[in-house]
């Protein structure tokens, strides 16, 4: 069972908050939190206070922003803006402060509860990245896949666009550098995904998608994000690259 | 090529792809159908776009 799908059973407001890390496709499930929908801290597992080194009842009543790196703050609370009751979880990138200084990096699964009381409430499911896993982290990532971006468009220039198609990796690598970047798929902008035409990445979206690379957050055609596996795959070669390049 | 004729050829082309596209996507088979799309677009704007093709400068 993949961590994603362990992910989505316990993001079920009726399963237990569970204080067990979990480790699974290289990532680690560290456990949940329960937040207000302003992004108060309401509880948390236990694993996820020790993850952030703190005491439960220092991070009750904190907000998720007094957490999280400043430089990824704005993109943290943009993007859980844009989250509706009931979609997808939405995947962030973050890193956490951590009290004595220095901050861990994390993947954090947020979705809004849709029944009940609980009704609107924010649930994440935190995973820590470990790096001796990845063997890049995500800096080097993001800018491998830059590099991976620059290099299609400088031999599209040099020989000829004709001769190569690329849709399917170019609209991967578009969605691997918006979430990294904070930032939507901008299915109207071809420039940013390297020439794929808005038709084609809606084409190539929907074939990822029955690849399980891709989802829709929810089910938007305009809210493209990748799935566990789609990242994990993509960071696989991308970390290839990195190797190589230091190598 | 005039553009009468180059719009009847481009047709000629398109035409069974746009049929196969469809029919991919009937099957749900949206990677075939993705590509097939590329190709027709390819066609559209690189073969007939009355600026030639293999021409890497463009």
């Amino acid at each position: 069972m993949t961590a994603r799908v362990m992910a989505t059973r316990r993001d079920d407001p009726n399963t237990k908050l569970a204080p067990t890390a979990i480790r699974a496709n290289g990532v680690t499930m560290i456990g949940h939190s329960v937040g207000q929908a302003c992004g108060l801290l309401l509880t948390m597992d236990g694993a996820v206070a020790d993850f952030l080194q703190r005491s439960k009842s220092e991070l009750r009543g904190l907000s998720y922003t007094d957490i999280t790196h400043p430089d990824d703050r704005r993109t943290n609370v943009s993007r859980i803006r844009l989250l509706a009751v009931g979609d997808t979880p939405l995947r962030l990138r973050k890193r956490y402060l951590l009290p004595q200084g220095g901050h861990v990096w994390a993947t954090v699964q947020v979705s809004k509860l849709h029944t009940g009381l609980d009704r609107g409430l924010l649930v994440g499911t935190i995973f820590s990245l470990d790096f001796r896993d990845r063997q890049a982290p995500p800096e080097a990532l993001w800018a491998a896949a830059k590099r991976q971006l620059r290099l299609i468009t400088e031999r599209n220039a040099v020989l000829g666009p004709d001769l190569f198609s690329d849709g399917a990796w170019l609209v991967l690598l578009g969605l691997y550098l918006a979430e990294a970047e904070g930032r939507g798929l901008d299915i109207g902008d071809d420039h940013a995904s390297g020439g794929v035409s808005a038709v084609s990445k809606t084409k190539w979206l929907r074939a990822l998608r029955a690849c399980g690379l891709v989802e829709l957050i929810g089910d938007r055609e305009d809210q493209p994000q990748l799935t566990q596996c789609g990242i994990d795959r993509i960071e696989r070669l991308l970390t290839g690259t990195v190797t190589t390049d230091l190598g | 090529m005039s553009d009468p004729d180059r719009a009847t050829e481009l047709r000629k082309l398109t035409e069974p792809l746009t049929r196969a596209c469809e029919l991919a996507e009937r099957h749900e088979d949206f990677v075939l159908a993705a590509k097939l799309s590329d190709c027709i677009e390819w066609i559209q704007a690189a073969r007939y776009d009355g600026a030639g093709h293999g021409d890497p400068s463009r």
